[in-house]
Protein backbone atom coordinates (compact mmCIF):
# COMPACT_ATOMS: atom_id res chain seq x y z
CA UNK A 1 0.00 0.00 0.00
CA UNK A 2 1.08 3.54 -0.48
CA UNK A 3 0.17 5.85 1.79
CA UNK A 4 0.66 9.65 1.79
CA UNK A 5 1.72 11.20 5.31
CA UNK A 6 0.97 15.20 5.75
CA UNK A 7 3.19 16.53 8.99
CA UNK A 8 2.14 20.39 9.63
CA UNK A 9 2.67 20.33 13.61
CA UNK A 10 5.39 23.02 14.23
CA UNK A 11 7.82 24.73 11.98
CA UNK A 12 7.81 22.35 9.07
CA UNK A 13 5.74 21.79 6.17
CA UNK A 14 5.80 18.39 5.19
CA UNK A 15 4.32 15.78 2.90
CA UNK A 16 5.27 11.76 1.87
CA UNK A 17 4.68 9.16 -0.02
CA UNK A 18 6.03 6.09 1.69
CA UNK A 19 5.14 2.46 0.63
CA UNK A 20 4.18 0.12 3.49
CA UNK A 21 7.03 -1.61 4.02
CA UNK A 22 9.06 1.55 4.81
CA UNK A 23 10.28 2.77 1.19
CA UNK A 24 10.27 6.44 0.95
CA UNK A 25 9.18 7.50 -3.14
CA UNK A 26 8.95 10.82 -1.75
CA UNK A 27 9.94 13.31 1.48
CA UNK A 28 9.26 17.11 0.54
CA UNK A 29 9.97 19.48 3.73
CA UNK A 30 9.83 22.86 3.60
CA UNK A 31 11.08 24.41 6.58
CA UNK A 32 9.80 27.49 8.11
CA UNK A 33 13.24 27.73 10.06
CA UNK A 34 14.18 31.48 9.17
CA UNK A 35 10.89 32.91 9.13
CA UNK A 36 11.10 32.02 12.95
CA UNK A 37 14.77 32.80 13.07
CA UNK A 38 13.82 36.72 13.83
CA UNK A 39 12.05 35.68 16.58
CA UNK A 40 14.53 33.40 18.32
CA UNK A 41 12.00 30.97 18.20
CA UNK A 42 8.62 29.64 17.01
CA UNK A 43 5.87 32.31 16.46
CA UNK A 44 2.21 29.82 16.39
CA UNK A 45 0.21 32.77 14.51
CA UNK A 46 3.40 32.99 11.68
CA UNK A 47 3.94 29.12 11.60
CA UNK A 48 0.04 28.48 10.67
CA UNK A 49 -0.41 30.85 7.89
CA UNK A 50 2.72 30.15 6.37
CA UNK A 51 1.80 26.35 6.87
CA UNK A 52 -2.04 27.27 4.81
CA UNK A 53 0.33 28.42 2.65
CA UNK A 54 2.03 25.62 1.98
CA UNK A 55 0.60 22.58 2.49
CA UNK A 56 -1.30 22.19 -0.47
CA UNK A 57 1.52 22.75 -2.61
CA UNK A 58 4.05 20.58 -0.82
CA UNK A 59 1.31 17.48 -0.84
CA UNK A 60 0.95 18.29 -4.38
CA UNK A 61 5.26 18.23 -4.86
CA UNK A 62 5.03 14.75 -2.96
CA UNK A 63 3.06 12.97 -5.34
CA UNK A 64 4.63 14.47 -8.29
CA UNK A 65 7.58 13.36 -6.75
CA UNK A 66 6.65 10.24 -6.24
CA UNK A 67 5.39 9.59 -9.55
CA UNK A 68 2.06 9.00 -8.71
CA UNK A 69 -1.77 10.09 -8.44
CA UNK A 70 -4.01 9.86 -5.40
CA UNK A 71 -5.79 6.86 -7.01
CA UNK A 72 -2.58 5.22 -6.47
CA UNK A 73 -2.64 6.11 -2.72
CA UNK A 74 -4.24 3.77 -0.75
CA UNK A 75 -4.54 5.69 2.51
CA UNK A 76 -3.40 9.12 4.32
CA UNK A 77 -2.00 9.91 7.84
CA UNK A 78 -1.43 12.76 9.04
CA UNK A 79 0.00 14.28 12.39
CA UNK A 80 -3.00 15.36 14.90
CA UNK A 81 -0.78 15.80 18.08
CA UNK A 82 1.28 16.85 20.00
CA UNK A 83 2.26 20.50 18.70
CA UNK A 84 0.95 23.74 18.07
CA UNK A 85 -2.94 23.28 17.71
CA UNK A 86 -3.38 26.06 14.81
CA UNK A 87 -0.47 24.58 12.45
CA UNK A 88 -1.76 20.95 13.48
CA UNK A 89 -5.23 21.88 12.58
CA UNK A 90 -3.83 23.30 8.89
CA UNK A 91 -2.21 19.62 8.27
CA UNK A 92 -5.25 18.15 9.82
CA UNK A 93 -8.10 19.43 7.78
CA UNK A 94 -6.14 19.47 4.30
CA UNK A 95 -5.73 15.46 4.79
CA UNK A 96 -9.49 15.47 5.44
CA UNK A 97 -10.15 17.11 2.51
CA UNK A 98 -7.95 15.10 0.52
CA UNK A 99 -9.20 11.95 1.90
CA UNK A 100 -12.85 12.43 1.73
CA UNK A 101 -12.91 13.58 -1.78
CA UNK A 102 -10.64 10.29 -3.21
CA UNK A 103 -13.52 7.67 -0.34
CA UNK A 104 -9.77 7.19 1.33
CA UNK A 105 -8.97 5.84 4.84
CA UNK A 106 -7.34 8.26 7.02
CA UNK A 107 -5.62 7.73 10.40
CA UNK A 108 -4.54 10.56 12.77
CA UNK A 109 -0.56 9.78 13.80
CA UNK A 110 1.28 11.17 17.26
CA UNK A 111 3.90 12.89 16.00
CA UNK A 112 6.35 11.03 18.97
CA UNK A 113 5.06 7.97 17.35
CA UNK A 114 6.45 9.31 14.08
CA UNK A 115 10.01 10.01 15.01
CA UNK A 116 10.23 6.60 16.72
CA UNK A 117 9.42 5.35 13.19
CA UNK A 118 12.84 6.98 11.63
CA UNK A 119 14.73 3.51 12.11
CA UNK A 120 12.09 1.67 10.16
CA UNK A 121 12.36 4.18 6.79
CA UNK A 122 14.16 3.39 3.74
CA UNK A 123 15.44 5.84 0.92
CA UNK A 124 16.79 4.59 -2.71
CA UNK A 125 15.91 0.66 -2.00
CA UNK A 126 18.38 0.64 0.81
CA UNK A 127 18.10 -2.67 2.25
CA UNK A 128 15.99 -2.85 4.94
CA UNK A 129 17.53 -2.48 8.95
CA UNK A 130 17.61 -5.63 10.44
CA UNK A 131 14.74 -5.55 13.23
CA UNK A 132 15.26 -3.05 15.95
CA UNK A 133 12.52 -3.96 18.29
CA UNK A 134 12.33 -3.94 21.08
CA UNK A 135 14.78 -0.83 21.97
CA UNK A 136 14.87 2.43 23.81
CA UNK A 137 14.74 5.77 21.86
CA UNK A 138 15.92 9.17 23.39
CA UNK A 139 14.09 12.26 21.32
CA UNK A 140 15.34 14.62 21.40
CA UNK A 141 14.80 17.64 19.59
CA UNK A 142 13.27 21.56 19.75
CA UNK A 143 10.11 20.55 21.47
CA UNK A 144 10.23 17.58 22.53
CA UNK A 145 12.81 15.58 24.91
CA UNK A 146 12.20 11.77 26.69
CA UNK A 147 13.13 8.64 26.85
CA UNK A 148 11.00 5.45 25.59
CA UNK A 149 10.70 1.66 25.30
CA UNK A 150 9.31 0.71 22.22
CA UNK A 151 8.30 -2.82 21.97
CA UNK A 152 6.06 -2.32 18.49
CA UNK A 153 5.34 0.70 16.59
CA UNK A 154 1.53 1.37 17.85
CA UNK A 155 0.61 3.95 20.47
CA UNK A 156 0.10 1.23 23.05
CA UNK A 157 3.13 -0.80 22.82
CA UNK A 158 5.37 2.39 23.58
CA UNK A 159 6.10 4.05 26.98
CA UNK A 160 7.54 6.83 28.18
CA UNK A 161 10.05 6.20 30.30
CA UNK A 162 10.94 9.57 31.66
CA UNK A 163 11.04 12.85 30.06
CA UNK A 164 12.47 16.84 30.77
CA UNK A 165 10.78 18.50 33.56
CA UNK A 166 10.88 21.62 31.52
CA UNK A 167 12.89 22.80 28.46
CA UNK A 168 13.17 20.26 25.43
CA UNK A 169 17.17 19.93 25.10
CA UNK A 170 16.88 21.93 21.49
CA UNK A 171 14.93 24.36 23.14
CA UNK A 172 17.78 24.75 26.02
CA UNK A 173 20.38 24.97 23.07
CA UNK A 174 18.46 27.69 21.61
CA UNK A 175 17.61 29.78 24.69
CA UNK A 176 21.36 29.14 25.36
CA UNK A 177 22.12 30.73 22.02
CA UNK A 178 19.53 33.55 22.45
CA UNK A 179 21.00 34.51 25.79
CA UNK A 180 24.52 34.64 23.77
CA UNK A 181 22.72 36.86 20.80
CA UNK A 182 23.76 34.25 18.89
CA UNK A 183 20.64 33.90 16.37
CA UNK A 184 18.27 31.07 15.56
CA UNK A 185 18.31 27.79 15.63
CA UNK A 186 20.85 27.66 18.30
CA UNK A 187 21.65 23.78 18.25
CA UNK A 188 23.79 24.15 15.03
CA UNK A 189 25.55 27.15 16.30
CA UNK A 190 26.18 25.98 19.63
CA UNK A 191 27.24 22.94 18.16
CA UNK A 192 30.22 24.44 16.17
CA UNK A 193 31.23 26.62 18.73
CA UNK A 194 31.80 24.02 21.08
CA UNK A 195 34.06 22.18 18.71
CA UNK A 196 37.10 24.44 19.47
CA UNK A 197 35.87 25.08 23.24
CA UNK A 198 37.44 23.67 26.35
CA UNK A 199 34.54 22.42 28.21
CA UNK A 200 36.64 22.45 31.21
CA UNK A 201 37.25 26.35 31.88
CA UNK A 202 33.72 27.43 32.77
CA UNK A 203 32.23 25.55 35.76
CA UNK A 204 28.49 24.42 35.23
CA UNK A 205 27.21 21.67 36.76
CA UNK A 206 25.21 18.62 35.52
CA UNK A 207 21.46 18.50 35.75
CA UNK A 208 19.52 15.66 37.12
CA UNK A 209 22.22 14.17 38.76
CA UNK A 210 19.88 11.42 41.11
CA UNK A 211 20.77 8.09 39.44
CA UNK A 212 17.13 6.53 40.54
CA UNK A 213 15.10 8.95 37.93
CA UNK A 214 14.86 9.18 34.86
CA UNK A 215 13.59 13.20 34.50
CA UNK A 216 15.58 15.35 33.02
CA UNK A 217 15.62 19.10 33.48
CA UNK A 218 17.60 22.15 31.36
CA UNK A 219 16.21 24.79 32.86
CA UNK A 220 18.50 25.43 35.83
CA UNK A 221 21.55 25.04 33.76
CA UNK A 222 20.50 27.68 31.33
CA UNK A 223 19.74 29.82 34.40
CA UNK A 224 23.76 28.87 35.47
CA UNK A 225 24.88 30.12 31.71
CA UNK A 226 22.56 33.21 32.19
CA UNK A 227 24.19 33.93 35.91
CA UNK A 228 27.64 33.22 34.47
CA UNK A 229 26.89 35.72 31.58
CA UNK A 230 25.17 38.49 34.72
CA UNK A 231 28.62 37.80 36.27
CA UNK A 232 31.23 37.92 33.79
CA UNK A 233 29.57 39.48 30.96
CA UNK A 234 28.92 38.49 27.79
CA UNK A 235 31.81 36.49 26.55
CA UNK A 236 33.69 38.80 24.26
CA UNK A 237 36.80 37.01 22.95
CA UNK A 238 35.92 33.91 20.23
CA UNK A 239 37.81 31.19 23.01
CA UNK A 240 35.77 32.91 26.10
CA UNK A 241 32.34 31.98 23.90
CA UNK A 242 33.76 28.56 22.98
CA UNK A 243 34.43 27.13 26.11
CA UNK A 244 31.09 28.24 27.48
CA UNK A 245 30.00 26.48 24.60
CA UNK A 246 31.74 23.68 25.30
CA UNK A 247 30.70 23.64 28.83
CA UNK A 248 27.24 23.86 28.41
CA UNK A 249 26.67 21.40 25.88
CA UNK A 250 28.55 19.00 27.38
CA UNK A 251 26.69 19.10 30.73
CA UNK A 252 23.59 18.67 28.39
CA UNK A 253 24.74 15.40 26.56
CA UNK A 254 26.07 14.29 30.27
CA UNK A 255 22.41 14.69 31.50
CA UNK A 256 20.97 13.05 28.31
CA UNK A 257 23.58 10.14 28.08
CA UNK A 258 23.18 9.10 31.57
CA UNK A 259 19.82 8.73 31.52
CA UNK A 260 19.70 7.07 28.23
CA UNK A 261 22.14 4.52 29.83
CA UNK A 262 20.08 4.02 32.60
CA UNK A 263 17.18 3.36 31.01
CA UNK A 264 19.05 1.00 28.80
CA UNK A 265 19.96 -1.24 31.59
CA UNK A 266 17.05 -0.84 33.29
CA UNK A 267 14.37 -2.14 30.64
CA UNK A 268 17.31 -4.92 29.49
CA UNK A 269 17.48 -4.36 25.34
CA UNK A 270 20.37 -4.63 23.15
CA UNK A 271 19.18 -1.48 20.94
CA UNK A 272 18.96 2.31 21.15
CA UNK A 273 17.65 4.53 18.76
CA UNK A 274 18.75 8.53 19.58
CA UNK A 275 16.25 10.45 17.18
CA UNK A 276 15.21 14.23 16.45
CA UNK A 277 16.72 17.53 15.84
CA UNK A 278 19.49 17.44 18.48
CA UNK A 279 20.26 13.93 17.35
CA UNK A 280 22.50 16.29 14.50
CA UNK A 281 24.63 17.25 17.43
CA UNK A 282 28.42 15.59 16.60
CA UNK A 283 29.16 15.48 20.34
CA UNK A 284 26.08 13.02 21.45
CA UNK A 285 26.87 10.90 18.38
CA UNK A 286 30.45 10.75 19.20
CA UNK A 287 29.72 10.12 22.46
CA UNK A 288 26.80 8.03 22.14
CA UNK A 289 28.15 5.73 19.84
CA UNK A 290 31.80 5.11 21.98
CA UNK A 291 29.19 4.73 25.32
CA UNK A 292 27.33 1.83 23.11
CA UNK A 293 30.06 0.43 21.41
CA UNK A 294 31.62 0.00 24.81
CA UNK A 295 28.41 -1.81 26.29
CA UNK A 296 28.11 -3.70 23.26
CA UNK A 297 24.72 -2.07 22.48
CA UNK A 298 23.81 -1.31 19.01
CA UNK A 299 22.83 1.99 18.09
CA UNK A 300 20.91 3.45 15.98
CA UNK A 301 20.97 7.30 15.06
CA UNK A 302 19.20 7.93 11.53
CA UNK A 303 20.35 10.02 9.39
CA UNK A 304 19.25 13.89 9.55
CA UNK A 305 16.39 14.22 6.79
CA UNK A 306 14.91 11.13 9.04
CA UNK A 307 15.65 12.57 12.14
CA UNK A 308 13.77 15.98 11.83
CA UNK A 309 10.04 16.53 11.08
CA UNK A 310 9.13 15.11 8.24
CA UNK A 311 6.38 13.48 6.56
CA UNK A 312 7.87 10.39 5.73
CA UNK A 313 7.70 9.20 9.32
CA UNK A 314 4.32 10.16 9.82
CA UNK A 315 3.18 8.36 6.57
CA UNK A 316 5.01 4.93 7.95
CA UNK A 317 3.43 5.59 11.27
CA UNK A 318 0.09 5.80 10.23
CA UNK A 319 0.40 2.59 7.86
CA UNK A 320 0.50 -0.14 9.73
CA UNK A 321 -2.89 0.94 10.93
CA UNK A 322 -3.98 1.47 7.58
CA UNK A 323 -2.75 -2.44 6.41
CA UNK A 324 -4.78 -3.17 9.48
CA UNK A 325 -7.74 -1.33 7.94
CA UNK A 326 -8.31 0.93 10.33
CA UNK A 327 -9.77 4.05 9.01
CA UNK A 328 -10.57 7.18 11.99
CA UNK A 329 -12.32 9.42 9.26
CA UNK A 330 -14.31 12.32 11.01
CA UNK A 331 -12.84 11.14 14.51
CA UNK A 332 -9.01 12.43 13.87
CA UNK A 333 -8.88 15.14 16.25
CA UNK A 334 -6.08 18.14 17.14
CA UNK A 335 -4.58 17.64 20.52
CA UNK A 336 -1.81 20.13 21.48
CA UNK A 337 -0.19 16.84 23.57
CA UNK A 338 0.61 13.49 22.81
CA UNK A 339 -1.16 10.20 23.49
CA UNK A 340 1.68 7.96 24.14
CA UNK A 341 1.87 6.60 28.27
CA UNK A 342 3.79 7.25 31.27
CA UNK A 343 5.26 4.58 33.01
CA UNK A 344 6.99 4.93 36.14
CA UNK A 345 7.98 2.50 38.55
CA UNK A 346 5.19 3.93 40.30
CA UNK A 347 2.69 2.71 37.64
CA UNK A 348 1.44 3.99 34.54
CA UNK A 349 -0.74 7.43 33.64
CA UNK A 350 -1.16 9.38 31.05
CA UNK A 351 0.82 12.89 30.91
CA UNK B 1 -21.62 24.66 -12.58
CA UNK B 2 -21.51 22.51 -8.70
CA UNK B 3 -19.79 24.49 -6.47
CA UNK B 4 -19.43 23.38 -2.75
CA UNK B 5 -18.74 26.06 -0.55
CA UNK B 6 -17.33 26.78 3.26
CA UNK B 7 -17.84 29.76 5.07
CA UNK B 8 -16.18 29.47 8.98
CA UNK B 9 -14.45 33.35 9.18
CA UNK B 10 -17.25 33.49 12.23
CA UNK B 11 -18.53 31.97 14.87
CA UNK B 12 -20.88 30.42 12.24
CA UNK B 13 -19.69 27.92 10.31
CA UNK B 14 -21.96 26.77 7.13
CA UNK B 15 -21.56 24.45 4.26
CA UNK B 16 -23.32 24.73 0.89
CA UNK B 17 -23.98 23.61 -2.45
CA UNK B 18 -24.92 25.74 -5.18
CA UNK B 19 -25.67 24.88 -8.53
CA UNK B 20 -25.77 27.31 -11.87
CA UNK B 21 -26.65 30.23 -9.10
CA UNK B 22 -29.04 28.36 -6.95
CA UNK B 23 -28.74 27.00 -3.43
CA UNK B 24 -29.80 23.02 -3.20
CA UNK B 25 -28.48 22.66 0.05
CA UNK B 26 -26.85 24.43 3.04
CA UNK B 27 -26.16 23.02 6.85
CA UNK B 28 -24.63 25.33 9.77
CA UNK B 29 -23.65 25.22 13.44
CA UNK B 30 -22.75 28.24 16.03
CA UNK B 31 -20.65 25.59 18.30
CA UNK B 32 -18.11 27.66 19.72
CA UNK B 33 -15.09 26.62 18.70
CA UNK B 34 -15.95 24.02 16.74
CA UNK B 35 -15.51 24.38 13.11
CA UNK B 36 -13.01 21.44 12.74
CA UNK B 37 -15.34 18.87 14.67
CA UNK B 38 -18.84 20.18 12.25
CA UNK B 39 -17.69 20.43 9.67
CA UNK B 40 -17.33 16.59 8.29
CA UNK B 41 -21.02 16.29 9.71
CA UNK B 42 -22.10 19.23 7.58
CA UNK B 43 -20.64 18.20 4.69
CA UNK B 44 -22.23 14.37 4.69
CA UNK B 45 -25.48 16.72 4.89
CA UNK B 46 -25.34 19.17 2.53
CA UNK B 47 -23.89 16.02 -0.03
CA UNK B 48 -27.04 13.91 0.79
CA UNK B 49 -29.40 16.44 0.52
CA UNK B 50 -27.86 17.75 -2.59
CA UNK B 51 -27.85 14.56 -4.13
CA UNK B 52 -24.41 14.39 -5.85
CA UNK B 53 -21.52 12.33 -5.62
CA UNK B 54 -18.15 13.51 -5.00
CA UNK B 55 -17.32 13.41 -8.36
CA UNK B 56 -20.04 15.71 -9.90
CA UNK B 57 -18.17 18.60 -7.94
CA UNK B 58 -16.22 21.34 -10.30
CA UNK B 59 -15.18 23.78 -7.60
CA UNK B 60 -14.80 24.01 -4.29
CA UNK B 61 -14.64 27.22 -2.81
CA UNK B 62 -14.32 29.17 0.62
CA UNK B 63 -14.10 32.34 3.05
CA UNK B 64 -10.97 34.11 2.97
CA UNK B 65 -12.02 36.48 5.62
CA UNK B 66 -11.27 38.54 7.13
CA UNK B 67 -12.38 37.07 10.70
CA UNK B 68 -11.14 34.32 13.07
CA UNK B 69 -7.65 33.29 12.41
CA UNK B 70 -8.01 29.85 12.90
CA UNK B 71 -11.22 29.54 12.07
CA UNK B 72 -10.40 31.19 8.11
CA UNK B 73 -8.15 28.27 8.29
CA UNK B 74 -9.80 25.26 9.11
CA UNK B 75 -12.66 26.02 6.23
CA UNK B 76 -9.67 27.13 3.81
CA UNK B 77 -7.50 24.20 4.63
CA UNK B 78 -10.42 22.01 4.02
CA UNK B 79 -11.36 23.39 0.58
CA UNK B 80 -8.47 23.05 -0.30
CA UNK B 81 -7.58 19.50 -0.02
CA UNK B 82 -10.92 18.29 -1.68
CA UNK B 83 -10.24 20.23 -4.79
CA UNK B 84 -6.34 18.68 -4.53
CA UNK B 85 -8.13 16.01 -4.02
CA UNK B 86 -10.67 16.04 -6.84
CA UNK B 87 -8.38 17.94 -9.44
CA UNK B 88 -11.19 21.11 -9.22
CA UNK B 89 -10.18 24.62 -8.90
CA UNK B 90 -10.35 25.92 -5.54
CA UNK B 91 -12.29 29.82 -4.74
CA UNK B 92 -11.51 32.15 -2.24
CA UNK B 93 -14.07 34.89 -1.69
CA UNK B 94 -14.81 37.98 0.95
CA UNK B 95 -16.34 37.17 3.74
CA UNK B 96 -17.59 40.64 3.99
CA UNK B 97 -18.09 40.34 0.31
CA UNK B 98 -20.46 37.62 0.43
CA UNK B 99 -22.33 39.50 3.15
CA UNK B 100 -22.57 42.35 0.82
CA UNK B 101 -24.07 40.00 -1.86
CA UNK B 102 -26.64 39.11 0.36
CA UNK B 103 -28.44 42.35 0.02
CA UNK B 104 -30.74 42.36 -2.34
CA UNK B 105 -29.98 44.31 -5.52
CA UNK B 106 -33.67 46.51 -4.70
CA UNK B 107 -32.08 47.65 -1.66
CA UNK B 108 -30.50 51.11 -2.10
CA UNK B 109 -26.95 52.46 -0.48
CA UNK B 110 -23.51 51.43 -0.04
CA UNK B 111 -23.28 48.32 1.82
CA UNK B 112 -21.37 49.18 5.11
CA UNK B 113 -20.49 45.15 5.72
CA UNK B 114 -19.73 44.21 9.60
CA UNK B 115 -18.34 41.64 11.51
CA UNK B 116 -16.55 41.07 15.43
CA UNK B 117 -12.81 41.08 14.88
CA UNK B 118 -12.65 40.83 18.95
CA UNK B 119 -10.66 43.47 21.24
CA UNK B 120 -12.71 46.19 20.85
CA UNK B 121 -12.83 46.19 16.91
CA UNK B 122 -14.62 45.19 14.23
CA UNK B 123 -13.87 44.18 10.47
CA UNK B 124 -15.27 46.64 8.27
CA UNK B 125 -15.55 46.65 4.09
CA UNK B 126 -17.45 48.82 1.75
CA UNK B 127 -19.52 47.60 -1.39
CA UNK B 128 -21.25 49.61 -3.91
CA UNK B 129 -25.21 48.11 -4.73
CA UNK B 130 -23.35 46.37 -7.42
CA UNK B 131 -20.66 44.43 -5.19
CA UNK B 132 -17.93 46.49 -6.35
CA UNK B 133 -15.45 47.36 -3.26
CA UNK B 134 -15.90 50.79 -2.42
CA UNK B 135 -13.53 50.21 0.92
CA UNK B 136 -11.13 47.34 1.54
CA UNK B 137 -11.63 45.58 4.72
CA UNK B 138 -9.73 47.26 7.84
CA UNK B 139 -10.05 46.42 11.56
CA UNK B 140 -11.20 49.61 13.01
CA UNK B 141 -11.95 50.32 17.04
CA UNK B 142 -15.94 49.79 17.28
CA UNK B 143 -15.60 53.91 18.79
CA UNK B 144 -14.13 55.09 15.60
CA UNK B 145 -16.06 53.23 12.48
CA UNK B 146 -19.04 55.54 13.10
CA UNK B 147 -17.27 58.57 11.99
CA UNK B 148 -15.40 55.97 9.70
CA UNK B 149 -18.17 55.29 7.61
CA UNK B 150 -19.38 59.13 8.15
CA UNK B 151 -15.94 60.28 6.63
CA UNK B 152 -15.73 57.56 4.00
CA UNK B 153 -19.50 58.06 2.63
CA UNK B 154 -20.35 61.48 3.65
CA UNK B 155 -24.31 62.24 2.73
CA UNK B 156 -24.46 58.92 0.88
CA UNK B 157 -27.46 56.58 1.70
CA UNK B 158 -25.89 53.83 3.68
CA UNK B 159 -27.21 50.43 4.55
CA UNK B 160 -25.14 48.48 7.57
CA UNK B 161 -24.78 44.63 7.03
CA UNK B 162 -23.67 42.06 10.02
CA UNK B 163 -25.34 41.25 13.34
CA UNK B 164 -21.51 43.33 14.26
CA UNK B 165 -23.50 46.03 13.19
CA UNK B 166 -25.37 46.21 16.33
CA UNK B 167 -22.02 47.37 18.16
CA UNK B 168 -21.93 50.84 16.51
CA UNK B 169 -23.97 53.57 18.61
CA UNK B 170 -27.17 52.87 16.37
CA UNK B 171 -28.65 56.17 17.97
CA UNK B 172 -26.23 58.43 16.53
CA UNK B 173 -27.27 60.50 13.33
CA UNK B 174 -28.11 60.32 10.92
CA UNK B 175 -29.95 57.23 11.10
CA UNK B 176 -28.28 54.56 9.21
CA UNK B 177 -30.69 51.83 7.41
CA UNK B 178 -29.40 47.96 9.12
CA UNK B 179 -30.27 45.30 6.73
CA UNK B 180 -31.43 41.62 8.57
CA UNK B 181 -30.72 38.06 6.98
CA UNK B 182 -29.79 34.92 7.91
CA UNK B 183 -27.07 35.04 4.89
CA UNK B 184 -26.43 38.70 5.92
CA UNK B 185 -26.07 38.53 9.54
CA UNK B 186 -22.58 36.81 9.86
CA UNK B 187 -21.25 35.36 6.04
CA UNK B 188 -23.08 32.65 4.96
CA UNK B 189 -21.36 29.52 2.67
CA UNK B 190 -24.24 29.78 -0.02
CA UNK B 191 -23.58 33.29 -0.98
CA UNK B 192 -19.67 32.67 -0.88
CA UNK B 193 -20.85 29.84 -3.50
CA UNK B 194 -23.00 31.99 -5.82
CA UNK B 195 -19.89 34.08 -6.27
CA UNK B 196 -17.18 31.74 -6.76
CA UNK B 197 -19.41 30.26 -9.57
CA UNK B 198 -18.62 33.71 -11.24
CA UNK B 199 -15.18 34.34 -10.24
CA UNK B 200 -11.69 33.29 -12.12
CA UNK B 201 -9.99 30.86 -10.18
CA UNK B 202 -6.59 32.24 -10.46
CA UNK B 203 -7.90 35.27 -9.55
CA UNK B 204 -9.05 34.29 -6.35
CA UNK B 205 -7.02 32.62 -4.39
CA UNK B 206 -8.43 30.38 -2.08
CA UNK B 207 -6.11 32.44 0.50
CA UNK B 208 -7.39 33.68 3.76
CA UNK B 209 -6.97 37.60 3.50
CA UNK B 210 -5.96 38.40 7.74
CA UNK B 211 -5.96 42.23 7.60
CA UNK B 212 -4.59 41.83 10.70
CA UNK B 213 -1.08 41.17 11.29
CA UNK B 214 0.33 38.34 13.57
CA UNK B 215 1.39 39.43 17.18
CA UNK B 216 5.13 38.91 17.06
CA UNK B 217 8.23 40.21 18.92
CA UNK B 218 11.74 39.78 17.82
CA UNK B 219 14.48 40.21 20.29
CA UNK B 220 17.66 41.76 20.25
CA UNK B 221 20.41 40.02 18.53
CA UNK B 222 24.31 40.62 18.38
CA UNK B 223 26.19 39.80 15.85
CA UNK B 224 29.69 37.93 17.51
CA UNK B 225 29.61 34.54 15.58
CA UNK B 226 32.41 33.78 14.00
CA UNK B 227 31.30 33.00 9.96
CA UNK B 228 30.11 29.49 10.10
CA UNK B 229 31.18 26.70 7.12
CA UNK B 230 29.98 23.14 7.04
CA UNK B 231 31.97 20.82 8.63
N1 LIG C 1 23.88 20.01 15.96
C1 LIG C 1 22.95 20.28 16.86
N2 LIG C 1 23.25 20.31 18.18
C2 LIG C 1 22.30 20.58 19.10
N3 LIG C 1 21.04 20.86 18.81
C3 LIG C 1 20.68 20.87 17.51
C4 LIG C 1 21.62 20.57 16.48
N4 LIG C 1 20.96 20.65 15.30
C5 LIG C 1 19.68 20.98 15.58
N5 LIG C 1 19.51 21.12 16.91
C6 LIG C 1 18.30 21.51 17.62
O1 LIG C 1 17.21 20.68 17.22
C7 LIG C 1 15.99 21.41 17.29
C8 LIG C 1 15.21 21.23 16.00
O2 LIG C 1 14.92 19.88 15.85
P1 LIG C 1 13.51 19.37 15.29
O3 LIG C 1 13.54 17.90 15.29
O4 LIG C 1 13.20 20.11 14.04
O5 LIG C 1 12.65 19.84 16.53
P2 LIG C 1 11.23 20.49 16.69
O6 LIG C 1 10.51 20.30 15.41
O7 LIG C 1 10.66 19.75 17.85
O8 LIG C 1 11.59 21.93 17.01
C9 LIG C 1 16.35 22.84 17.54
O9 LIG C 1 16.09 23.15 18.89
C10 LIG C 1 17.84 22.90 17.24
O10 LIG C 1 18.52 23.90 17.97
Amino acid sequence: MLVLGIETSCDETAAAVVRSDGLVLSDVVHSQVSLHAPYGGVVPELASRDHLRNAAPVVQAALDRAGVGLDAVGGVAVTCRPGLSGALLVGVQLARGIAWSRGLPLVGVDHLLGHLAAPFLRWDDAPPLADPLPFVALLVSGGHTALYRVDALEAAQVHELGATRDDAAGEAFDKVAKLLGLGYPGGPIVDRLAREGDPAVVPLTRPMRARDSLELSFSGLKTQVARWIEADGLPGDDRRLRDLCAAFQGRVIDALLAKLLEAVRREGVRTVLIAGGVAANRELRARAAAACERRGLRLIVPAPRACTDNGAMIAYAGSLRLVAGEDDGAAVAVNPRTCLERRTRKGGGRR
Amino acid sequence: MRVLAFETSSRRGTVAAVEDGRVIASRSHDAIDQHAERLPGLLEGVLAEAGWKRGAIDRVAAGRGPGSFTGLRIGLALAQGIALGLGVPCVGVGSLRAMAAAVPAGVGGARVCCTDARRGELFVAVYDALGAVRWPAAALPVGEARAWIARALGAEPVVLVGEAAALLERDAAPPLGWFQDERADLPHAAVVGQLAERLEPGEHPAEPEYVREADARRPELRVLVPALGDG
